[in-house]
């Protein structure tokens, strides 16, 4: 089935997608109901932008790329005229009734059907129209047009742009996850503090403009710090299929982490139901030997797996390997956190329970987490 | 009220009756505003210091009810102790336990005490004419206090319970317009925006802070010496705040508040008498290049010493 088209609702998900507004179904419908309603009323683009603006942005950083969104969208989904863009209709004119968007909630027509074909706004209102006034001329008027492109040229920005839009219509938000991102990295200030400044050889301008106005000249030139983690993190992360589920969240810990303490400061490998020495992958299927063993080996190591709660199984091999190799890891002098993301209360009847008492388990939600710090000072 | 518009036009001049300062809205914030009374949804107000967030309310208040506007209005000044509930009521439970051992029969009223969301719901008796609330500095509170305040928010609620009395509801009938102000000092939860519409003040530009300026130079110490020369003075102050703002080091730029204090000062002392500021055609100049009284429009040392000089 194809996706209905609704005013605006590209630009919505584009919010959610590329600027990870964290809007909801309610929000697009408040759109719709200040639009409908007609008590605020719409006759710019400035105006239809600064709704949107009001509705959905809540963060005041992102202002220029939501207008630019906005106007890449307008001109595409929701086709308005003005007349022509650069000039926008005076403020005093009277208020045109929008559309209503719910005419056209049905699944594109075939190009035949009369995709082409473009309908002013003011036909397709279920609300009484503004008389068209003599000062307005018909070139004032305001034409919306949903599913439907305007000659050929339109047909293949429509394609284009059809080639570009998401694959699925469900958006993928961190708000379902059992802890916010904001809050993880929280989790990994601990590990930030620990960076050191490093002097690059890029030159700081203003530093250097300041010292020259403060002396009145330059005894020598002001270099750009750049901060960076001693902080070596490896993160275990498990592929079997039991993990499958939680392949969002170890995502968004790895993601998290690079966040807080930069690329170079991670590295992920991969296992299959055991961490084991011999058997970890980087993400392209190679083999690596264990770095715990290594020279550089790493400060902390995280485990993300459910350590057979997923399934409730004990399988006494899987956890004498899986001891075995934690205590290797423990023994060369590395911290370990094993973060399980089955909640505790399922540990007991699996291989967890055994796991849990060799090294510290903790089930991944906010509340847990927030031990981390603590575990980690205490190292 | 009577489901009035709001124009922003009832407060353009200072009003001495009730010492209120110029209020001067943009169209973009008008509209917010009616956004935001037709979804009955609060509004969040974020933008610089003195970008005139805080005023918004008592000036909206004061279109809406005129002379009678104090009694539709409601501020709460939120802190880093305040809890939601707080907003509400406050229950007495210590007078509460001492009249119950010394078996004093007193009204369950004598022991709570509506607080300033508890007033605006109180108030707003009527779909057309609601109690307006100000909810000021919002990131001052503990983390949990966003969203604490979730379920009062929702236009559902117009009720609520005095817990420690049975059968006590304090009811609204109309949802009270909310205006939250935030300095952006941290982030709120996404629960919490969701239920909000959104409006940034910028800075105001230099047509307005000369309103501002005028009206309040007018009101404290009219001169009309230092009004002939407010423009260069605000002209000098924008630029001094767009170089600070650009700055990477500046520790806090100037804001409206610390241009009126200056003023204030300017029109109290009067260093244009003696010279040590002058108008010429290029602008402002000060004697000996010094800016007269920096200690009120800086604020960190090192502001000061960056920024003394023209």
């Amino acid at each position: 089935m194809t996706a209905p088209s609704l005013p605006l609702y590209r630009f919505f998900t584009r919010l959610r997608q590329e600027l990870g507004l964290d809007l909801d179904m309610q929000q697009y419908l408040l759109l719709l109901r200040v639009w409908q309603g007609g008590e605020i009323p719409i006759v710019e683009w400035s105006n239809l932008l600064e709704l949107c603006q009001t509705l959905w942005l809540s963060r005041a950083g992102m202002q220029e790329k939501f207008e630019q969104l906005f106007y890449e969208e307008v001109e595409g989904d929701v086709v308005v005229y003005f007349g022509s863009k650069q000039s926008p209709v005076p403020v005093d004119r009277p208020a045109i009734p929008p559309p209503d968007p719910f005419k056209d909630w049905e699944p594109t027509k075939p190009r035949d059907e009369g995709q082409n074909k473009v309908e002013p706004l003011a036909q397709d209102l279920s609300r009484p129209q503004a008389e068209e006034t003599e000062e307005m001329g018909p070139e004032a008027s305001i034409f919306v047009q949903f599913n439907s492109t305007d000659g050929q040229d339109a047909v293949t920005q429509n394609a284009e742009r059809k080639k570009e839009a998401p694959e699925s219509r469900f958006i993928f938000s961190d708000k379902y996850l059992p802890i916010h991102s904001r809050k993880l990295q929280q989790n990994w200030k601990y590990l930030h503090n620990k960076s050191r400044k490093v002097k690059t050889e890029a030159l700081d301008i203003s530093s250097c403009i300041k010292k020259l106005v403060q002396d009145g000249g330059l005894d020598k030139l002001e270099y750009q710090f750049l901060s960076i983690s001693d902080q070596r993190v490896l993160v275990l992360i498990d592929s079997s299929h039991s993990m499958v589920a939680f392949e969002q969240l170890a995502e968004q810990l790895v993601d998290s982490l690079h966040e807080s303490l930069g690329e170079e400061a991670i590295s992920v490998l991969y296992f299959n139901n055991v961490p084991q020495a011999e058997y970890l992958y980087h993400q392209d299927g190679y083999r690596v030997n264990a770095p715990w063993l290594s020279k550089r080996r790493p400060d902390l190591i995280l485990i993300i797996s459910d350590a057979g709660a997923a399934k409730g199984n004990q399988h006494k091999e899987r956890i004498e390997a899986s001891r075995k190799s934690l205590s290797e890891m423990q023994a060369s002098g590395v911290t370990v956190l094993w973060l399980n993301p089955m909640p505790q209360a399922r540990w007991l009847s699996s291989s967890a329970l055994a796991l849990a008492f060799q090294v510290r388990m903790l089930e991944i939600n906010d509340l847990e987490l927030k031990q981390i710090p603590a575990i980690l000072k205490r190292v | 009220m009577v489901n009035k518009k709001y124009t922003g036009e009832a407060l353009l001049a200072y009003n001495a009756e009730f010492d209120l300062d110029p209020y001067f809205p943009s169209e973009e914030l008008i509209r917010a505003i009616e956004v935001a009374r037709l979804l009955k949804r609060p509004l969040l107000l974020r933008g610089a210091p003195g970008s005139g967030k805080t005023r918004l309310a008592e000036a909206l208040a004061f279109e809406l009810y005129g002379e009678k506007y104090q009694e539709y209005y409601f501020r709460w000044n939120v802190k880093s102790t305040t809890k939601a509930v707080e907003g509400l009521y406050q229950y007495d439970h210590l007078l509460r336990l001492r009249d119950a051992q010394m078996q004093r029969d007193i009204e369950a009223i004598q022991y709570w005490e509506l607080g300033p969301l508890g007033e605006a719901f109180l108030k707003s008796f009527d779909e057309s004419a609601p109690a307006i609330l100000l909810i000021d500095e919002i990131d001052k509170a503990d983390i949990d206090f966003p969203n604490d305040l979730l379920d009062v928010l929702e236009d559902k609620n117009k009720s609520f319970p005095i817990k420690e009395e049975k059968g006590i509801v304090i009811e609204a009938k109309a949802t009270p317009i909310i205006i939250i102000t935030s300095n952006d000092e941290r982030e709120l939860p996404e629960a919490f925006l969701r239920r909000c519409v959104f409006h940034y003040l910028p800075f105001p530009d230099e047509d307005r802070l000369f309103d501002l300026a005028e009206a309040y130079i007018q009101k404290h110490n009219p001169d009309g010496e230092l009004e002939a020369m407010l423009r260069p003075l605000i002209k000098y102050f924008k630029q001094k705040y767009e170089t600070m703002e650009a700055s990477k080091t500046t520790d806090k730029i100037v804001s409206t508040s610390e241009l009126l204090d200056w003023l204030r000062v300017i029109s109290f002392y009067k260093p244009y008498k003696s010279g040590e500021i002058k108008v010429t055609d290029e602008g402002l100049e000060f004697k000996d290049g010094k800016v007269p009284y920096p200690e009120v429009l800086f604020k960190s040392h090192d502001d000061w010493k960056s920024n003394k000089g023209k």
